[in-house]
Protein backbone atom coordinates (compact mmCIF):
# COMPACT_ATOMS: atom_id res chain seq x y z
CA UNK A 1 0.00 0.00 0.00
CA UNK A 2 1.98 2.97 -1.42
CA UNK A 3 0.57 6.85 0.33
CA UNK A 4 -0.56 9.67 -1.82
CA UNK A 5 0.14 13.28 -1.43
CA UNK A 6 -2.68 15.21 -1.60
CA UNK A 7 -3.67 18.84 -1.25
CA UNK A 8 -6.53 20.05 0.90
CA UNK A 9 -8.33 23.07 1.49
CA UNK A 10 -9.26 23.59 5.25
CA UNK A 11 -10.96 26.13 6.76
CA UNK A 12 -9.26 28.89 3.86
CA UNK A 13 -5.42 27.21 4.59
CA UNK A 14 -4.03 24.72 1.62
CA UNK A 15 -2.68 21.32 3.72
CA UNK A 16 -0.22 19.49 1.89
CA UNK A 17 -0.47 15.74 3.63
CA UNK A 18 0.13 11.87 2.35
CA UNK A 19 -2.68 9.60 3.23
CA UNK A 20 -3.28 5.92 2.70
CA UNK A 21 -5.90 5.39 -0.25
CA UNK A 22 -8.74 4.41 1.18
CA UNK A 23 -8.94 7.14 4.69
CA UNK A 24 -11.51 9.17 5.85
CA UNK A 25 -11.90 12.62 5.67
CA UNK A 26 -12.76 12.52 9.25
CA UNK A 27 -9.24 10.55 10.28
CA UNK A 28 -6.98 13.28 8.34
CA UNK A 29 -8.96 15.76 9.88
CA UNK A 30 -8.42 15.13 13.63
CA UNK A 31 -5.03 12.54 13.37
CA UNK A 32 -3.00 14.37 10.62
CA UNK A 33 -4.21 17.92 11.16
CA UNK A 34 -5.31 18.21 14.74
CA UNK A 35 -8.33 19.34 13.86
CA UNK A 36 -10.61 17.60 16.21
CA UNK A 37 -14.07 19.60 16.37
CA UNK A 38 -15.42 16.95 14.31
CA UNK A 39 -16.20 13.47 16.45
CA UNK A 40 -16.06 10.11 15.79
CA UNK A 41 -19.40 8.46 16.68
CA UNK A 42 -20.68 5.85 14.74
CA UNK A 43 -17.91 5.74 12.07
CA UNK A 44 -20.82 4.17 9.82
CA UNK A 45 -22.62 7.47 8.49
CA UNK A 46 -26.11 7.19 10.73
CA UNK A 47 -25.39 10.06 13.54
CA UNK A 48 -23.86 12.96 12.26
CA UNK A 49 -21.42 13.57 14.73
CA UNK A 50 -18.43 13.83 11.87
CA UNK A 51 -20.41 16.50 10.06
CA UNK A 52 -18.17 18.91 8.38
CA UNK A 53 -18.92 21.12 5.03
CA UNK A 54 -17.18 20.40 1.76
CA UNK A 55 -17.76 22.47 -1.33
CA UNK A 56 -20.75 23.85 0.57
CA UNK A 57 -22.28 20.38 1.42
CA UNK A 58 -22.67 19.29 4.51
CA UNK A 59 -21.40 15.31 4.53
CA UNK A 60 -20.24 12.78 7.05
CA UNK A 61 -16.61 12.74 7.09
CA UNK A 62 -16.05 9.20 8.48
CA UNK A 63 -17.09 7.97 4.81
CA UNK A 64 -15.73 10.43 2.95
CA UNK A 65 -12.79 9.27 1.36
CA UNK A 66 -10.15 11.70 1.93
CA UNK A 67 -9.07 11.92 -1.65
CA UNK A 68 -12.16 12.68 -2.47
CA UNK A 69 -11.95 15.91 -1.37
CA UNK A 70 -8.91 16.87 -2.90
CA UNK A 71 -8.91 20.66 -4.09
CA UNK A 72 -12.43 20.86 -2.21
CA UNK A 73 -12.70 23.62 0.16
CA UNK A 74 -13.62 22.13 3.34
CA UNK A 75 -14.67 23.68 6.29
CA UNK A 76 -15.23 21.89 10.00
CA UNK A 77 -15.98 23.75 13.07
CA UNK A 78 -13.04 25.29 13.53
CA UNK A 79 -13.14 27.58 10.79
CA UNK A 80 -16.06 29.20 11.45
CA UNK A 81 -14.73 30.96 14.84
CA UNK A 82 -12.59 34.11 13.05
CA UNK A 83 -10.64 36.86 14.83
CA UNK A 84 -11.56 36.43 18.13
CA UNK A 85 -15.53 36.34 17.03
CA UNK A 86 -17.71 33.50 17.16
CA UNK A 87 -19.70 32.48 14.12
CA UNK A 88 -23.41 33.48 14.56
CA UNK A 89 -24.47 30.38 14.24
CA UNK A 90 -22.33 29.38 16.98
CA UNK A 91 -23.48 31.97 19.29
CA UNK A 92 -27.09 30.90 18.03
CA UNK A 93 -26.53 27.52 19.60
CA UNK A 94 -24.84 28.73 22.53
CA UNK A 95 -27.50 31.46 23.61
CA UNK A 96 -30.48 28.71 22.75
CA UNK A 97 -29.55 26.60 25.31
CA UNK A 98 -28.43 23.87 22.87
CA UNK A 99 -25.29 22.24 24.59
CA UNK A 100 -26.01 19.79 27.08
CA UNK A 101 -23.10 17.12 26.92
CA UNK A 102 -21.91 19.03 23.62
CA UNK A 103 -20.77 15.63 21.18
CA UNK A 104 -23.49 16.30 18.86
CA UNK A 105 -22.89 20.26 18.49
CA UNK A 106 -20.27 20.50 16.24
CA UNK A 107 -21.91 18.18 13.59
CA UNK A 108 -25.22 20.02 13.96
CA UNK A 109 -23.46 23.36 13.85
CA UNK A 110 -22.26 22.71 10.87
CA UNK A 111 -25.16 21.21 9.02
CA UNK A 112 -27.04 24.26 10.30
CA UNK A 113 -24.18 26.22 8.76
CA UNK A 114 -24.46 24.40 5.41
CA UNK A 115 -28.39 25.05 5.27
CA UNK A 116 -28.27 29.07 5.73
CA UNK A 117 -25.25 28.63 3.13
CA UNK A 118 -27.40 27.51 0.71
CA UNK A 119 -31.03 29.11 1.84
CA UNK A 120 -30.72 31.94 4.04
CA UNK A 121 -34.33 31.63 4.63
CA UNK A 122 -35.50 28.53 5.11
CA UNK A 123 -38.99 27.61 5.88
CA UNK A 124 -39.79 25.18 9.17
CA UNK A 125 -39.54 22.16 6.76
CA UNK A 126 -36.30 23.01 5.84
CA UNK A 127 -35.09 22.81 9.35
CA UNK A 128 -36.39 20.07 10.53
CA UNK A 129 -35.26 18.31 7.46
CA UNK A 130 -31.54 18.81 7.31
CA UNK A 131 -31.39 18.12 11.08
CA UNK A 132 -32.19 14.45 10.04
CA UNK A 133 -28.85 13.37 9.70
CA UNK A 134 -28.04 14.44 13.49
CA UNK A 135 -28.57 12.53 16.37
CA UNK A 136 -28.60 14.00 19.88
CA UNK A 137 -29.20 11.71 22.67
CA UNK A 138 -29.38 14.43 25.61
CA UNK A 139 -32.60 16.42 24.96
CA UNK A 140 -30.96 19.33 24.07
CA UNK A 141 -31.81 18.45 20.16
CA UNK A 142 -35.18 19.79 20.62
CA UNK A 143 -33.38 23.32 20.77
CA UNK A 144 -31.25 23.24 17.40
CA UNK A 145 -34.45 24.73 15.44
CA UNK A 146 -34.47 27.05 17.92
CA UNK A 147 -31.20 28.19 17.35
CA UNK A 148 -31.43 28.28 13.63
CA UNK A 149 -34.10 30.67 14.29
CA UNK A 150 -31.91 33.12 16.32
CA UNK A 151 -29.00 32.30 13.65
CA UNK A 152 -31.09 34.34 10.98
CA UNK A 153 -31.33 36.73 13.41
CA UNK A 154 -28.27 37.77 14.39
CA UNK A 155 -26.83 37.63 10.19
CA UNK A 156 -29.66 39.94 9.76
CA UNK A 157 -28.35 41.83 12.65
CA UNK A 158 -24.77 41.50 11.53
CA UNK A 159 -25.41 43.02 7.76
CA UNK A 160 -27.35 45.65 8.80
CA UNK B 1 -12.89 3.01 6.49
CA UNK B 2 -9.61 2.13 9.02
CA UNK B 3 -9.66 -1.95 8.52
CA UNK B 4 -10.10 -1.51 4.59
CA UNK B 5 -6.58 -0.77 2.61
CA UNK B 6 -6.09 -0.58 -0.84
CA UNK B 7 -3.51 -0.17 -3.58
CA UNK B 8 -4.81 2.84 -5.21
CA UNK B 9 -7.26 5.15 -5.17
CA UNK B 10 -7.54 6.63 -8.80
CA UNK B 11 -9.99 9.72 -10.01
CA UNK B 12 -10.04 9.67 -14.09
CA UNK B 13 -10.75 12.72 -15.83
CA UNK B 14 -12.48 11.05 -18.85
CA UNK B 15 -14.90 8.02 -19.15
CA UNK B 16 -12.10 6.17 -21.77
CA UNK B 17 -9.82 6.44 -18.79
CA UNK B 18 -11.72 5.66 -16.33
CA UNK B 19 -12.81 2.48 -18.51
CA UNK B 20 -9.59 1.37 -19.57
CA UNK B 21 -8.56 1.05 -16.08
CA UNK B 22 -11.30 -1.01 -15.32
CA UNK B 23 -10.44 -3.53 -18.43
CA UNK B 24 -6.62 -3.57 -17.55
CA UNK B 25 -7.53 -4.10 -13.28
CA UNK B 26 -10.50 -6.45 -13.98
CA UNK B 27 -12.18 -7.70 -10.97
CA UNK B 28 -9.23 -5.86 -8.87
CA UNK B 29 -11.17 -2.42 -9.23
CA UNK B 30 -14.22 -1.44 -8.20
CA UNK B 31 -16.12 1.90 -9.04
CA UNK B 32 -16.67 4.07 -6.16
CA UNK B 33 -19.01 7.25 -6.82
CA UNK B 34 -20.63 8.72 -3.93
CA UNK B 35 -18.66 6.03 -1.64
CA UNK B 36 -21.62 5.52 0.79
CA UNK B 37 -22.48 1.44 0.00
CA UNK B 38 -18.45 1.32 -0.17
CA UNK B 39 -18.24 2.69 3.22
CA UNK B 40 -20.78 -0.49 4.24
CA UNK B 41 -18.93 -3.32 2.49
CA UNK B 42 -15.80 -1.93 3.28
CA UNK B 43 -16.96 -2.21 7.43
CA UNK B 44 -18.40 -5.64 6.40
CA UNK B 45 -15.39 -6.95 4.59
CA UNK B 46 -17.20 -7.69 1.74
CA UNK B 47 -14.66 -6.42 -0.82
CA UNK B 48 -12.31 -9.14 -0.89
CA UNK B 49 -10.02 -8.80 -3.81
CA UNK B 50 -10.35 -5.38 -4.38
CA UNK B 51 -7.18 -3.37 -5.20
CA UNK B 52 -8.39 -0.14 -6.74
CA UNK B 53 -10.99 2.45 -6.30
CA UNK B 54 -12.46 4.26 -9.32
CA UNK B 55 -13.61 7.52 -8.60
CA UNK B 56 -16.14 8.15 -11.40
CA UNK B 57 -17.33 11.75 -9.59
CA UNK B 58 -14.81 13.71 -12.31
CA UNK B 59 -16.15 12.25 -15.61
CA UNK B 60 -18.74 14.86 -16.14
CA UNK B 61 -22.10 12.80 -15.07
CA UNK B 62 -23.76 14.55 -13.42
CA UNK B 63 -26.43 16.30 -15.40
CA UNK B 64 -30.34 16.10 -15.32
CA UNK B 65 -31.85 16.95 -19.10
CA UNK B 66 -34.63 16.38 -21.30
CA UNK B 67 -34.19 14.65 -24.59
CA UNK B 68 -36.11 13.62 -27.38
CA UNK B 69 -36.29 10.13 -26.11
CA UNK B 70 -36.81 10.70 -22.64
CA UNK B 71 -35.45 12.32 -19.44
CA UNK B 72 -31.67 11.37 -19.25
CA UNK B 73 -30.20 11.69 -15.42
CA UNK B 74 -26.59 11.52 -15.06
CA UNK B 75 -24.66 8.75 -12.86
CA UNK B 76 -23.39 10.91 -10.39
CA UNK B 77 -26.29 13.12 -9.77
CA UNK B 78 -26.83 13.01 -6.06
CA UNK B 79 -29.89 12.18 -4.19
CA UNK B 80 -30.44 15.84 -2.99
CA UNK B 81 -29.75 17.11 -6.36
CA UNK B 82 -32.57 15.18 -7.13
CA UNK B 83 -34.91 16.25 -4.26
CA UNK B 84 -34.39 19.85 -5.67
CA UNK B 85 -35.06 19.75 -9.19
CA UNK B 86 -38.20 20.75 -9.66
CA UNK B 87 -38.83 18.47 -12.66
CA UNK B 88 -39.02 15.86 -10.25
CA UNK B 89 -42.10 16.92 -8.42
CA UNK B 90 -44.07 16.32 -11.79
CA UNK B 91 -46.67 13.64 -11.05
CA UNK B 92 -44.96 11.30 -13.65
CA UNK B 93 -41.61 11.06 -11.44
CA UNK B 94 -42.73 12.07 -7.93
CA UNK B 95 -42.14 7.76 -7.30
CA UNK B 96 -38.21 9.22 -7.94
CA UNK B 97 -38.77 12.37 -5.85
CA UNK B 98 -40.13 10.58 -2.82
CA UNK B 99 -37.72 7.80 -2.83
CA UNK B 100 -34.81 9.75 -3.11
CA UNK B 101 -36.05 12.59 -0.20
CA UNK B 102 -36.75 9.65 1.97
CA UNK B 103 -33.34 7.90 2.11
CA UNK B 104 -31.53 7.95 5.78
CA UNK B 105 -30.11 11.63 6.17
CA UNK B 106 -29.54 14.89 4.92
CA UNK B 107 -26.11 14.58 4.30
CA UNK B 108 -25.95 11.14 2.63
CA UNK B 109 -28.43 12.62 0.23
CA UNK B 110 -25.49 15.16 -0.26
CA UNK B 111 -23.55 12.62 -1.30
CA UNK B 112 -25.48 9.19 -2.70
CA UNK B 113 -25.66 9.13 -6.38
CA UNK B 114 -28.65 7.25 -8.48
CA UNK B 115 -26.16 5.30 -10.29
CA UNK B 116 -24.74 4.03 -7.30
CA UNK B 117 -27.78 2.78 -5.61
CA UNK B 118 -28.58 1.00 -9.10
CA UNK B 119 -25.35 -0.43 -9.04
CA UNK B 120 -25.16 -1.19 -5.45
CA UNK B 121 -28.25 -4.30 -6.17
CA UNK B 122 -29.60 -4.03 -2.92
CA UNK B 123 -33.07 -4.88 -2.18
CA UNK B 124 -33.85 -2.63 0.55
CA UNK B 125 -32.63 0.91 -1.29
CA UNK B 126 -35.31 2.84 -2.49
CA UNK B 127 -34.30 4.69 -5.62
CA UNK B 128 -33.70 1.38 -7.36
CA UNK B 129 -37.31 0.73 -6.69
CA UNK B 130 -39.07 3.72 -7.38
CA UNK B 131 -36.88 3.45 -10.96
CA UNK B 132 -38.14 0.25 -11.98
CA UNK B 133 -41.89 1.48 -11.06
CA UNK B 134 -40.90 4.45 -13.48
CA UNK B 135 -39.80 2.30 -16.31
CA UNK B 136 -36.30 3.40 -16.26
CA UNK B 137 -33.75 2.19 -18.52
CA UNK B 138 -29.85 2.27 -18.02
CA UNK B 139 -26.93 3.10 -19.89
CA UNK B 140 -24.01 1.09 -19.79
CA UNK B 141 -20.45 1.74 -21.12
CA UNK B 142 -17.19 -0.47 -21.58
CA UNK B 143 -14.69 -0.35 -24.02
CA UNK B 144 -16.58 -2.77 -26.25
CA UNK B 145 -19.51 -0.79 -26.62
CA UNK B 146 -22.82 -0.04 -24.95
CA UNK B 147 -25.75 -1.35 -24.18
CA UNK B 148 -29.42 -0.09 -22.85
CA UNK B 149 -31.17 -1.81 -20.44
CA UNK B 150 -34.37 -2.08 -18.77
CA UNK B 151 -33.42 -1.62 -14.78
CA UNK B 152 -35.09 -4.02 -13.81
CA UNK B 153 -32.72 -6.36 -15.48
CA UNK B 154 -29.53 -5.26 -13.86
CA UNK B 155 -30.67 -6.96 -10.87
CA UNK B 156 -29.48 -10.89 -10.16
CA UNK B 157 -29.94 -10.53 -6.33
CA UNK B 158 -28.29 -9.15 -3.44
CA UNK B 159 -25.12 -7.09 -4.05
CA UNK B 160 -24.94 -9.45 -7.02
CA UNK B 161 -25.79 -6.84 -10.14
CA UNK B 162 -25.76 -7.91 -13.69
CA UNK B 163 -23.25 -5.35 -14.66
CA UNK B 164 -19.87 -6.75 -15.38
CA UNK B 165 -16.59 -5.78 -13.97
CA UNK B 166 -15.70 -3.52 -17.01
CA UNK B 167 -18.38 -1.72 -17.25
CA UNK B 168 -19.73 1.76 -16.28
CA UNK B 169 -23.12 2.62 -15.66
CA UNK B 170 -23.50 6.37 -17.33
CA UNK B 171 -26.60 7.19 -17.11
CA UNK B 172 -30.33 6.53 -16.46
CA UNK B 173 -33.07 7.23 -18.78
CA UNK B 174 -37.04 7.97 -17.79
CA UNK B 175 -39.82 7.89 -20.15
CA UNK B 176 -41.40 11.62 -21.24
CA UNK B 177 -43.96 13.19 -18.94
CA UNK B 178 -47.22 11.32 -20.21
CA UNK B 179 -50.59 13.38 -19.50
CA UNK B 180 -52.97 11.73 -17.19
CA UNK B 181 -49.97 10.01 -15.19
CA UNK B 182 -48.91 9.86 -11.31
CA UNK B 183 -46.23 8.03 -9.76
CA UNK B 184 -45.66 7.76 -5.92
CA UNK B 185 -43.31 5.86 -3.44
CA UNK B 186 -44.38 4.55 -0.14
CA UNK B 187 -41.58 3.01 2.48
CA UNK B 188 -42.68 1.48 6.06
CA UNK B 189 -39.24 1.66 8.38
CA UNK B 190 -39.18 1.59 12.02
CA UNK B 191 -37.40 4.68 12.15
CA UNK B 192 -37.90 7.85 9.99
CA UNK B 193 -33.96 6.92 8.97
CA UNK B 194 -34.12 3.31 8.39
CA UNK B 195 -34.06 1.36 5.32
CA UNK B 196 -37.32 0.19 3.92
CA UNK B 197 -39.14 -2.89 6.01
CA UNK B 198 -40.92 -2.87 2.68
CA UNK B 199 -41.61 -0.57 -0.06
CA UNK B 200 -44.06 0.38 -2.98
CA UNK B 201 -43.64 2.08 -6.12
CA UNK B 202 -46.75 3.25 -8.48
CA UNK B 203 -46.91 4.47 -11.92
CA UNK B 204 -50.42 4.70 -13.00
CA UNK B 205 -51.95 6.20 -16.55
CA UNK B 206 -55.60 6.17 -17.13
CA UNK B 207 -56.73 6.52 -20.54
CA UNK B 208 -59.19 9.88 -21.39
CA UNK B 209 -62.23 9.16 -19.64
CA UNK B 210 -60.57 8.07 -16.32
CA UNK B 211 -60.18 3.99 -16.93
CA UNK B 212 -56.93 2.33 -16.21
CA UNK B 213 -54.21 2.23 -19.47
CA UNK B 214 -51.65 0.87 -17.38
CA UNK B 215 -50.24 0.32 -13.64
CA UNK B 216 -46.79 -0.65 -13.01
CA UNK B 217 -46.56 -1.72 -9.56
CA UNK B 218 -43.23 -2.45 -7.76
CA UNK B 219 -42.71 -3.97 -4.15
CA UNK B 220 -39.09 -3.51 -2.23
CA UNK B 221 -37.25 -5.78 -0.10
CA UNK B 222 -40.47 -8.69 -1.21
CA UNK B 223 -37.49 -10.33 -3.24
CA UNK B 224 -33.63 -10.06 -3.36
CA UNK B 225 -34.52 -7.72 -6.34
CA UNK B 226 -37.53 -5.61 -7.27
CA UNK B 227 -40.44 -7.35 -7.58
CA UNK B 228 -42.83 -6.18 -10.24
CA UNK B 229 -46.14 -7.13 -8.88
CA UNK B 230 -48.11 -8.44 -12.50
CA UNK B 231 -51.23 -9.28 -10.91
CA UNK B 232 -52.32 -5.05 -10.29
CA UNK B 233 -52.52 -4.65 -14.22
CA UNK B 234 -54.28 -7.94 -14.74
CA UNK B 235 -57.38 -6.93 -12.68
CA UNK B 236 -57.24 -3.16 -13.04
CA UNK B 237 -56.62 -3.58 -16.54
CA UNK B 238 -59.39 -1.26 -18.48
CA UNK B 239 -61.49 -0.93 -15.12
CA UNK B 240 -62.05 2.49 -13.15
CA UNK B 241 -60.68 2.22 -9.86
CA UNK B 242 -63.18 2.47 -6.87
CA UNK B 243 -63.13 0.99 -3.41
CA UNK B 244 -64.37 -2.31 -4.53
CA UNK B 245 -61.84 -2.70 -6.97
CA UNK B 246 -58.93 -1.97 -4.09
CA UNK B 247 -59.86 -4.19 -1.73
CA UNK B 248 -60.07 -7.06 -4.47
CA UNK B 249 -56.67 -6.65 -5.29
CA UNK B 250 -55.74 -5.72 -1.81
CA UNK B 251 -56.72 -9.86 -1.83
CA UNK B 252 -54.70 -10.76 -4.43
CA UNK B 253 -51.21 -9.70 -3.43
CA UNK B 254 -48.64 -9.89 -3.16
CA UNK B 255 -48.35 -12.68 -5.42
CA UNK B 256 -45.11 -13.80 -4.30
CA UNK B 257 -44.02 -15.34 -0.58
CA UNK B 258 -42.02 -12.27 0.81
CA UNK B 259 -38.21 -12.99 1.58
CA UNK B 260 -37.98 -12.92 5.93
CA UNK B 261 -35.53 -10.10 6.94
CA UNK B 262 -34.11 -8.87 10.48
CA UNK B 263 -36.72 -6.28 10.50
CA UNK B 264 -39.63 -8.03 9.66
CA UNK B 265 -41.34 -11.84 8.95
CA UNK B 266 -42.92 -12.69 6.10
CA UNK B 267 -46.23 -12.91 7.35
CA UNK B 268 -45.59 -9.08 8.46
CA UNK B 269 -44.25 -8.14 5.10
CA UNK B 270 -47.75 -9.66 3.34
CA UNK B 271 -50.39 -8.37 5.34
CA UNK B 272 -48.33 -4.71 5.54
CA UNK B 273 -47.83 -4.20 1.62
CA UNK B 274 -51.74 -4.62 0.99
CA UNK B 275 -52.00 -1.66 3.17
CA UNK B 276 -49.14 0.40 1.57
CA UNK B 277 -50.43 -0.46 -1.23
CA UNK B 278 -53.69 0.50 -0.90
CA UNK B 279 -52.36 3.95 0.64
CA UNK B 280 -49.82 4.76 -2.16
CA UNK B 281 -52.52 3.99 -4.95
CA UNK B 282 -54.72 6.26 -3.23
CA UNK B 283 -52.33 8.75 -3.09
CA UNK B 284 -51.36 8.59 -6.94
CA UNK B 285 -54.92 8.92 -7.93
CA UNK B 286 -55.37 11.97 -6.18
CA UNK B 287 -52.44 13.40 -8.37
CA UNK B 288 -54.34 12.67 -11.34
CA UNK B 289 -57.73 13.85 -10.88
Amino acid sequence: MSKKQIKLIVNGKEEIIEVNPYESLLKVLREYLGLTGAKRGCDYGGCGVCTVVVNGKAVYSCMYPAIKAEGKEITTVEGLYKDGKLHPVQKAFIDANTVQCGYSIPGAIMSAYALLLNNPNPSDEDIKEVFSGNLCRCSAGYYWPEAIKLAIKYMKQRES
Amino acid sequence: MVHYELKDYIKPKTLEEALKLLHDYKGAAKIIAGGTVIHELSERNLLEGVEYFVDIENLGLNYVRIEKDGLHIGATTTFNQIVNNSLFTKPSYYALYLAAKGVSSYQVRNVATIGGSVCSSISFLDVPNALVALNAKAKLVSLNGERIENVENLFLGMLNPNISEDEILTEIILPLEETKTASYYMKLTERAFDYAIVSVGIKVKLNENGYVENIRTVFGNVQPTPYIENKVYEIAKGKYINEDLIKKIMEEIPSVEPIDSINASAWYKKKVLKVLFRDALKETLEMIS
